[in-house]
């Protein structure tokens, strides 16, 4: 009893001392296995206790916000997405971070990480990995990925029978579309100032780039017959994973699945749509660690969160999960990896989703105006776009 | 002293009562802000404080109003309704007149931080000019906040000019950083002036859908529950109870899972109602992706939903009815028809009246449904983003604070519940006085 009192009362004294700090994560399975072993491995360097928290995705930027300036917040969260990064860097919960690193870690990452962890010119956290829609391919139906439109039209239409479909994906999500609105000519949703900040004044989804892209993804509807009513995330990946579909969308959150549903799958960038200026980019999507900016114990966490972006543990945590790094060092240990090879040639392709606030403004309309052309078959894309950029505009400019 | 009697009594005790817990609440605070100044005291210091001035206040209350002392009972109850009840409406009311927002929050906004590099008295040298750093213009009236490890201070800009700050007191300690607050401030009704400018592409045809959608929900919903009840009321029904008990799953479901499965069984090329009615030789039909056809397939699973509840309700009333009744209807010699029209139904209209009221109340800000069988659209071109084919007001104010402006616009959304809340009011009111019901309630 006595013993016990005092290996109690020495552990208590310890944590005391070294102090404690908290982590939120979404993560699940294998990587919050990962997530708790780093933490371990940290407390037994560093004399620091750490406790892994999970919070559901959905409500952590909410939570955070509200909870942060009255000491109720965790003192770093893995990870955030990078479109989080404006609303939360103005609520004024995170910690600028650009103090704490050094520049032969930054040169380590990939520039489009960094542009997308910066906001209002200061790094706000630290990327770990990336993600973004491609053109993922069954293996079964189509041997060598499409490198021109019309070859992807042909195999789609081949393949489009009474019981297999050989070309779905989320046509009514903008995320999944913005790949169309920059092969024709938006470069991003908002353009840049020139001290490269992005200008919500300046909106580039609309106009003639929106226009053709609005009716390009209308002619994937009711000119190419490919992608019928009704078909959403959910009919789309189920088909992909019944082996049912030839060529879908998607992005390496639903790698797992398809991995386990034992289909043989390629990832390539899809093919320019006919009469685009440049080639189909997706949206990139970097998530990574923040802090706290009101945590009691901001050395610890900021130590922990850069043992957690190293190059070498990036490599573990893909190991885990599957997730694609965006630390060259991790990117070059992995090159082998298919998913993450397949990604990086569709990675460069990319823009980073705009991380500064006036982007919730944006959703809405513009998937409306998606849904409205695909509506349709007479629906008025001139219209749609410019009612789009009407409303935006408004929006933003109140 | 005896109780002072009648409605008189019950307001001076909860007057008394409750001024009693806004003071202990209020010295609680006081202290609390007091003692910040010199220690950073913990949160539950306005708890203990609010206590030792509550205990002592009750005592000397009960000495100088014996009779009270029986209402003491009710304190608990009424700190939990001034907490959970009374403080968030207040909070809407006045946040309804901000703009309030996850960016507009009162807290600094850490994009802005700039390092201090000089100090001299309430003058900051910043390391970059003052404009492009905070990014205010003009900087003049703005609040900021100046820190260093361990303190902070909030101060407002009384001169900038290049990288020198002029603030408007002293700062304490040896500044590190400085950054701008995001404050929110008082907008009067312009929260309100921007919901009516959108009247027209919002409120109106929004406000008009929700009318119908709630009184035709309640219509269908009461027919059918009426109907099913009869006949399960009719004791020459064999399995009457296997029926009861058939009938009232779908009520027993969660609808949050039942109204997923829904949209699955609605979609337009892959759903089972689809293929069934393709079976049948019908077209399919555009449930979910189609403005109007949106609407029916919502009153539908409502429907579905909703029955039950009214069934039941009308199982209810109908045991009150006295067979006498039938008895001497059938001795009279009158059909069953004519016993259903002069007996059963004006005998329901009472109790049933009350039920129709509330669920249309209910249905009218019935935002699960909505949101999880359509999410308010399809699309419907020359409206909002935010205020779709089916949306209801409910919804409207849910995208409108939570997903369009700016993700947190607490403000805004405040005062479309304001809205809502007059207009169910009003239309409840009207219900009310139309039928009657409020005295038959009584």
């Amino acid at each position: 009893m006595r013993q016990t009192l005092a290996v109690l009362a020495l552990g208590l004294s310890l944590a005391l001392a070294q102090g404690k700090i908290t982590v939120w994560t979404h993560f699940g399975g294998p990587e919050l296995e990962w997530l708790k072993a780093q933490a371990q491995a940290f407390t037994k360097t560093s004399g620091t206790q750490v406790e892994v928290v999970e919070v559901p995705f959905g409500d952590i930027k909410q939570k955070f916000i509200l909870g942060a300036p009255q000491g109720q917040a965790a003192d770093l969260v893995v990870s955030i997405p990078h479109d989080w990064l404006g609303e939360m860097a103005q609520a004024g919960v995170l910690e600028p971070m650009g103090k704490y690193v050094t520049q032969s870690y930054l040169s380590d990452l990939q520039p489009v990480a960094v542009e997308a962890f910066t906001f209002g010119g200061k790094l706000m956290g630290l990327p770990a990995f990336a993600e973004s829609v491609a053109l993922i391919y069954n293996k079964k139906y189509v041997k060598e990925p499409p490198k021109t439109f019309e070859e992807f039209l042909d195999l789609a239409k081949r393949f489009t029978t009474g019981s297999t479909f050989g070309f779905l994906y989320n046509i009514g999500d903008p995320y999944f579309n913005f790949g169309f609105f920059k092969a024709f000519g938006a470069e991003g949703v908002f353009a840049k100032d020139a001290r490269g900040n992005l200008d919500p004044s300046r909106l580039l989804i609309g106009g003639e780039a929106g226009e053709k892209a609005l009716q390009f993804i209308k002619d994937l509807r009711f000119k190419y017959n490919l992608v019928p009513e009704g078909v959403d995330y959910g009919v789309a990946d189920g088909a992909f994973k019944d082996g049912a579909l030839a060529m879908i969308i998607n992005g390496p959150w639903a790698l797992g699945d398809y991995k386990k549903a034992k289909i043989d799958f390629g990832i390539a960038p899809f093919p320019t749509p006919p009469g685009a200026k440049v080639p189909w980019g997706p949206f990139l999507g970097v998530q990574g660690v923040v802090v706290n900016a009101y945590s009691k114990n901001k050395t610890a966490a900021v130590n922990f969160a850069k043992t957690l972006v190293s190059g070498r543990n990036l490599v573990s945590f893909n190991q885990a999960g599957g997730r694609i790094p965006v630390s060259k060092s991790a990117v070059k240990a992995l090159e082998r990896d298919p998913v993450v090879a397949g990604f990086s040639r569709v990675f460069p392709l990319g823009t980073p989703m705009p991380n500064i606030p006036e982007m919730g403004k944006v959703w809405g309309p513009w998937g409306n105006a998606i849904s409205l052309a695909i509506q349709r078959p007479d629906s008025n894309v001139r219209k749609i776009v410019e009612d789009m950029v009407a409303e935006i505009k408004k929006a933003i400019g109140k | 002293m005896r109780h002072p009697p009648g409605l008189k009594g019950f307001l001076l005790a909860l007057g008394l009562l409750l001024g009693l817990l806004l003071l202990s609440t209020g010295a609680g605070l006081l202290a609390y802000f007091l003692l910040e100044v010199y220690l950073a005291p913990p949160g539950w210091t306005i708890l203990g404080v609010a206590l030792l001035v509550l205990l002592p206040g009750a005592v000397a209350l009960g000495r100088r109003f014996p009779w009270l002392t029986d209402w003491y009972y009710f304190l608990p109850a009424l700190s939990f309704l001034l907490v959970f009840t009374l403080y968030p409406v207040g909070l809407t009311l006045y946040l309804a007149f901000t703009d309030y927002s996850g960016k507009r929050n009162g807290f600094p906004d850490r994009s802005t931080e700039t390092r201090v590099v000089g100090q001299e008295g309430p003058r900051l040298l910043l390391e970059a000019p003052v404009r492009e750093a905070l990014r205010c213009d003009p900087c003049q009236g703005e609040t900021v906040e100046v820190y260093a490890e361990g303190h902070r201070l909030r101060a407002r800009i009384a001169q900038a000019e290049g990288a020198a700050l002029l603030l408007d007191r002293v700062p304490p300690f040896r500044a590190g950083y400085v950054a701008k607050v995001n404050a929110f401030r008082f907008v009067g009704l312009r929260n309100f002036a921007f919901i009516l400018s959108q009247a027209s592409q919002a409120l109106l045809p929004v406000f008009l859908w929700n009318v119908l959608f709630a009184a035709s929900t309640v219509l269908l919903n009461a027919l059918l529950g009426l109907v099913l009840g009869l006949i399960l009321n009719n004791k020459g029904l064999k399995l009457r109870n296997f029926y009861r008990t058939v009938l009232i799953v779908s009520w027993a479901l969660p609808g949050v899972i039942t109204v997923q499965v829904w949209v699955a069984l609605l979609n337009y090329n892959f759903g089972a109602i689809n293929r069934l009615l393709g079976v049948l030789g019908v077209y399919p039909i555009p449930w979910l992706n189609d403005p109007d056809w949106a609407k029916v397939a919502i009153l539908l699973v409502n429907l579905w939903l909703g029955f039950p509840y009214m069934m039941t309700a009308t199982l209810g009333a109908l045991s009150t009815i006295p067979d006498e009744l039938y008895e001497a209807a059938k001795v009279d010699g009158a059909t069953p028809w004519q016993a259903l029209f002069g007996i059963t139904l004006p005998l329901l209209e009472k109790p049933m009246a009350p039920i129709l009221l509330s669920s249309f109340a209910y249905n009218f800000n019935n935002f699960y449904i909505i949101y999880l069988l359509t999410g308010g659209g399809p699309a419907q071109e020359g409206r909002l983003a935010t205020a779709q084919s089916t949306d209801i007001l409910i919804s409207w104010a849910y995208k409108t604070a939570f997903s369009a402006e700016g993700q947190s616009a607490y403000g805004l959304g405040a005062a479309i519940s304001l809205l809502i809340f007059a207009i169910t009011v009003a239309i409840s009111l009207v219900n009310f006085r139309v039928t009657g019901a409020l005295r038959e309630v009584r």
